[in-house]
């Protein structure tokens, strides 16, 4: 027996009535190749992007198993085709589902009663995502950490600044022997320039030497 | 490798977890950026074994609107 669970997305406009509806309909498809352990409403939260152009939504979880694995893939497609269900997810558990996984809501979002008050649980959903964005002193330690791993900025760890500098500082002076290399290379071609310079007095030498020979021959001439 | 990684534990190694829900952003968020990217491995500390759990859980979570992809807001 394979162990599978999904979350699924709803509009959040609907009434609680048809929300029922909905879960029934899909417990009616699933009943025909699998056997649900679990489904229902994990409530209502604020989703972290839009999706179809809602920002909350109503979330279902819903836990099944199943041995006929090539069912999975017509469920999901019809999750997708479906006109109530915004988005669905579908995995597979390792393990049988622990009762304590199917009752507790794990994030802090959530009361720990599925019939929780919109309100609150709206709130408490604003405040965290504020929270994340703003990477906001509340939790301590960690992301203080967070922000100066991400920006190896000045804040908590001077470690993280002075091995910039050291980097940097190699850096400038790999620049500085470079500098010397091309002073070296300077000197080099200032050695090519006398080494020019020889050759041209090599030269001249070489034509003194030239004319002396024609003036030698034109006084044997005569 | 310029740095050794500050943090010197592995945080599901420290506190005994062996698995990782994706529904549970809370955990989720502390091993992502204040923009909502993946911190690497380097950053926080964590074994590759957990660390690719956990990328895993992240990108699930991302999935079905539990994270966001992005927090920078674009106009």
């Amino acid at each position: 027996m394979r162990y599978y669970e999904t979350v699924y997305i709803i509009n959040p406009n609907f009434e609680q009535s048809r929300v029922d509806s909905i879960i029934k309909e899909i417990d009616k498809y699933m009943g025909e190749f699998s056997k649900v352990i679990s489904h229902n409403m994990w409530g209502k939260k604020k989703l972290a992007y839009q999706i179809d152009g809602q920002k909350y939504g109503t979330f279902v979880l819903l836990h099944f198993e199943s041995d006929s694995s090539n069912r999975i893939s017509d469920f999901e497609s019809f999750m997708k085709l479906s006109s109530s269900v915004l988005r669905a997810q579908t995995i597979r558990l390792k393990s049988k589902p622990t009762a304590s996984l199917l009752e507790k809501t794990t994030t802090v979002d959530l009361d720990e009663s599925d019939g929780a008050i919109e309100k609150q649980t709206s709130k408490e959903t604003k405040s965290s995502k504020d929270s994340a964005e703003e990477a906001s002193v509340k939790d301590d330690d960690n992301t203080e950490v967070e922000d100066s791993a991400e920006e190896a900025s000045v804040k908590d760890d001077d470690n993280t600044e002075v091995e910039d500098s050291a980097e940097e500082a190699s850096v400038k002076d790999d620049d500085n022997t470079e500098v010397e290399d091309s002073a070296e290379e300077a000197s080099v071609k200032d050695d090519d320039n006398t080494e020019v310079e020889d050759s041209a007095e090599e030269a001249s030498v070489k034509d003194d030497d030239n004319t002396e020979d024609e003036v030698e021959d034109s006084v044997l001439d005569l | 490798m310029a740095f050794v990684s500050k943090r010197k534990f592995c945080y599901f190694k420290e506190n005994k977890i062996t698995e990782i829900d994706y529904k549970d952003v809370k955990l989720l968020r502390r091993f992502v950026t204040e923009h909502g990217k993946i911190m690497p491995r380097r950053v926080t500390g964590t074994s590759s074994k957990m660390h690719r759990k956990l990328i895993r859980a992240i990108k699930r979570a991302r999935n079905i609107a539990l994270m966001a992809y992005s927090n920078v807001e674009g106009d």
